[in-house]
């Protein structure tokens, strides 16, 4: 059958579904009052004059904060009417040669003025000493503008105050064109009331941004949110049995289950994207905008299967409710984060928007209004060259997750097979994982090497983790018949990890570079992290857990971090004194004892468990 | 459709067996009862013939056919109703069959009308546009099994239909499948009330511990295991407490006593073969007692399966 009849067979009963009665109808209402609300969201954030608009404005890198474009500007803002009508009056006092000499002997002290004529005082001061610099600069302005504060200084007579400084740099960034106005309004500031410093155009450019957030909280949060909110209450309430036996196949039921949530989603954000791809096109930049719809579709493909694997997995234990709320709880500050990592744009770091897209999507919304050149933080050429390799791979990553995620969700609803996933899709989450967290933190020559190829490989310990319970064997067998494959799969586990090394080998050059292998103690350490981080991994996927099984795994993941961080001390110092082995025993020999037994008895009693899975039956429950 | 099991097994572990060596041939527009303790295998079964889940030995063919990689096309001659009875509580009826004709793939100008006729078939036009949540329990089982024969199937499963329905749920439930079967639908039901499946099947299949114990007609299953029974319904006229005391004399159990017709019943079992039910008679009319008619009662399909349980204890 071809792919566009499939697609029409798993989707019809979905969406139909979803879109139900007067469903429809009201999405529609609702996804128009969003646009709406964008557009006023938009203009208000833009134009409006409050100070918490204007606190959001500088936060978002749209406008400076309010003091230094008084500064700027050579300009005074009123709160309000009547105090613009007395700072005016007071304006009026000054502009005179009298009160220029009367300011710059003062020595700031403008006790004797009135509250409003204290603010103008202080900023003719300002003022002066900006033109006293630039009158006896000798680098870097330019001579016309030299000559006009010399004129300045000449026409009222200051070179006494002017000779006082002895500065004679002039570096500061906008000084030219704050000397200007200065000299334009002859040294007295303009009082003003506030107004945002953002016109029409940028309204709209703030329209579309806002649009975009929408968009982009729809595809990325609230779609996952509902995908696997669905899915865990078709498993809760055992509705899902009856879709297996329909004439949909699985790969269809799954599809559907992801195409009925995502038409609501749709239907929701279709007037946002509008909104958000049609003021790109006329006041932004289009390319970056449909990058950030790309990667937002990738991304929410990649997290719907999450959630609807999460739904699966838990759905019979869990209400689909306590489900929902997890996953915001988990996404919301992904998002939120993602959105402050977008902003900032931590130098080194711009990498790792190829493991959190989030960030991705906000960089491409950023871009598409606001490039990073025209930021308040304007942003290095090569960091957002990075930053936009990172998008691309990245997005390309999550397709491939979404892909694999596709394919366990498709064996688990059907009962395919034993494992969610082959072997080879495994090994191709491995690779995909390995590339990403690579790019997130790339080798540069001048890091500290440890650094790249230690944080990588506790990075890639969770997706290779994820990647291994997939690979467990989940037929509906009694604990006690249970049989895990654990060398087979602890040799995937382990494959896994050496191909990370030997990423990291090539990105460095040469095996020499691997310091790790000069500490035997720091080798002991991570060959310990890998085994019992595998194992760790085969009990908790593949055996029940109780309260006490839980509490054992917690503290089976605080000694892997343990050691972890011991294999990271040996690795950097590989010659400390051999009673240093047993990081404990420093704080007490006690403590040391019990860390050395813990490094026996852990991998031991997992290895035991998966042995023999009848032992852990008493812990059910 | 007929439908042939071949040394049938199923284990999820690869060592212990849920079902084993069921071969079984059901014929087409059949009702065939499937009867067994918990963990005896039927739901397993049930699931294996509903293509849902996999045998691990053995074939099923479905009119000669095995199914193939692609058992979608299989599925829409398949109404399975498993266990557990799901609805989507906020959907109305009418939605509900509109939903799962879609994931049957019917044709819209198919799938309407089979809605509407669903809908009269079970008698739940009235309630078409309420919530599922609020049907009571025999209307939910009713639309569950609507939506069983709402595409048209060759063959419908049903695990356990009868669980948690009134009487008149049960004898509505009778009525709807004898109308399925006389539209030529092959049907399969399992359930642990005997007396549903008495004289509704036409073949029943007896299984314990994953092991076809006997299967066939069940008349002949009836026959074949009623050997030992003599139970015989006696019509009085008058002299009901002589007819005792001659009853206790001759060791012959009262199973139950009534009135019907304006005669006294009594219903006997007697350890002997019909000499001495003529014995009996003849002491009953010597002792003044007004016997009208003496009919034997023929065992139903839960005595044949409590002997066949108390054989293979023994």
């Amino acid at each position: 059958m071809p792919l566009s009849r499939q697609l029409h067979a798993a989707s019809l009963p979905f969406v139909t579904r979803a879109l139900r009665g007067g469903r429809k109808l009201r999405y529609c209402g609702a996804a128009l009052l969003l646009a709406v609300l964008s557009v006023v969201i938009g203009c208000w954030l833009a134009l409006g004059s409050g100070p918490l608009e204007h606190e959001l404005r500088v936060n978002f890198k749209l406008e400076r904060p309010m003091h230094l474009q008084q500064e700027q500007n050579f300009k005074i803002f009123a709160d309000n009417p009547i105090e613009l009508e007395l700072l005016q009056a007071a304006t009026r006092e000054f502009g005179t040669t009298g009160t220029l000499h009367r300011i710059a002997k003062s020595n700031r002290d403008f006790d004797t003025y009135s509250y409003h004529e204290r603010q103008i005082a202080q900023r003719i001061h300002d003022g002066l000493d900006l033109v006293a610099r630039a009158g006896y600069a000798r680098n870097n302005i330019s001579p016309e503008m030299r000559a006009a504060a010399k004129a300045f200084i000449d026409r009222h007579g200051l070179q006494q105050f002017a000779d006082r400084r002895t500065e004679d740099y002039w570096d500061i960034d906008g000084s030219e064109k704050r000397l200007s106005i200065m000299l334009a309004r002859d040294l007295v500031p303009e009082v003003t009331i506030y107004r945002s410093s953002l016109d029409a155009v940028d309204a709209v450019r703030v329209t579309g941004l806002v649009a975009g957030s929408f968009a982009m909280l729809l595809l990325m949060l609230f779609a996952p949110v509902l995908a696997g909110t669905q899915m865990a209450q078709e498993v809760h309430e055992n509705t899902l049995q009856p879709l297996t036996g329909t004439a949909l196949s699985a790969r269809q039921l799954v599809l559907g289950m992801t195409l009925g949530p995502a038409a609501v989603i749709a239907l929701l954000a279709a007037p946002q994207l509008l909104l958000f791809l049609a003021t790109a096109a006329a006041v932004g930049h289009i390319v970056p905008a449909l990058g950030m719809v790309a990667v937002c579709l990738a991304s929410g493909a990649f997290l719907t299967m999450l959630a609807q694997l999460a739904g699966l997995a838990l759905g019979r234990q869990r209400s689909s409710g306590m489900l929902g709320v997890s996953l915001l709880a988990l996404l919301a500050p992904l998002t939120l984060l993602g959105a402050v990592f977008a902003l900032e744009l931590p130098g080194r770091l711009v990498g790792m928007m190829a493991l959190v897209p989030q960030a991705a999507a906000s960089h491409m919304l950023l871009e598409s209004f606001v490039p990073g050149a025209m930021r308040s933080n304007s942003v290095d050429v090569s960091e957002l060259a990075t930053a936009q390799m990172a998008v691309i791979i990245g997005a390309l990553g999550m397709l491939c997750f979404a892909w694999l995620g596709l394919r366990a969700l498709e064996r688990r609803v059907g009962e395919l097979a034993p494992t969610a996933l082959s072997r080879g899709e495994a090994l191709l989450g491995a690779l995909v994982s390995i590339v990403l967290i690579t790019i997130a933190n790339p080798y540069t020559p001048s890091n500290y090497q440890p650094e790249f190829y230690l944080i990588n490989f506790g990075m890639l310990l969770v997706p290779l983790a994820i990647l291994l319970m997939m690979r467990v064997p989940m037929a509906e067998t009694p604990t006690a018949l249970r049989r895990v494959p654990i060398g087979p799969l602890m040799a995937e586990f382990t494959a896994g990890i050496a191909l990370h090394f030997a990423v990291c080998i090539a990105c460095m050059g040469g095996f020499s570079q691997l310091k790790i292998i000069e500490s035997p103690v720091a080798l002991a350490y991570l060959a310990w992290t890998i085994t019992v981080a595998g194992l760790l991994t085969l009990r908790v996927a593949a055996l029940p857990m109780g309260l006490l099984a839980k509490v054992w795994a917690g503290v089976c993941a605080i000694s892997l971090g343990v050691a972890f961080v011991h294999s990271g001390q040996w690795t950097s110092n590989p010659h400390r004194d051999l009673a240093d082995v047993l990081g404990f025993w420093e704080v007490s020999p006690l403590l040391g004892v019990l860390q050395a037994v813990m490094l026996v008895v852990i991998p031991v009693m997992l290895l035991r468990a998966l042995r023999n899975p009848a032992s852990t039956t008493p812990t059910e429950g | 459709m007929r439908i042939e099991l071949r040394d049938l097994g199923k284990t999820y572990d690869g060592e212990r067996w849920a079902v084993r060596g069921l071969t079984l041939t059901i014929p087409s527009g059949s009702i065939v009862g499937l009867i067994g303790p918990n963990g005896a295998g039927k739901s397993t079964t049930l699931r294996m013939l509903s293509t849902v889940l996999g045998p691990s030995e053995g074939s099923i063919t479905f009119d000669g056919q095995a199914p193939g990689a692609d058992k979608t096309a299989l599925r829409r001659q398949i109404g399975f109703l498993g266990d557990g009875n799901p609805l989507y509580k906020h959907m109305s009826p009418v939605e509900y069959l509109r939903f799962f004709g879609q994931c049957f793939k019917l044709a819209p100008d198919v799938l309407e009308p089979a809605i509407e006729d669903m809908l009269t078939v079970f008698d739940l036009r009235d309630k078409r546009d309420t919530p599922s949540g609020a049907l009571s329990k025999g209307m939910r089982q009713r639309l569950l099994i609507a939506r069983c024969l709402l595409h048209g199937p060759r063959l419908l499963i049903l695990d356990e239909p009868a669980d948690g329905l009134d009487p008149r749920g049960r004898s509505d439930l009778r009525t709807i499948l004898s109308q399925t079967r006389a539209r030529g639908v092959t049907v399969l039901i399992s359930s642990h009330i005997l007396r549903e499946l008495d004289d509704l099947c036409d073949q029943m299949a007896i299984l314990q511990q994953g092991k076809l114990v006997v299967a066939g007609d069940v008349a002949d299953i009836i026959q074949r295991y009623d050997v030992r029974r003599f139970v015989y319904q006696l019509r009085l006229l008058g002299g009901a407490p002589a007819a005792r005391e001659v009853l206790a004399r001759r060791r012959a159990l009262i199973e139950g006593e009534g009135f019907e017709d304006g005669c006294e019943t009594l219903s006997i079992q007697v350890q002997g073969g019909e000499e001495l039910m003529a014995d009996i008679l003849a002491d009953l009319v010597g002792a003044g007692v007004r016997v009208v008619t003496v009919s034997r009662v023929r065992s139903r399909l839960e005595d044949v399966y409590n002997r066949i349980s108390e054989d293979r204890v023994a």
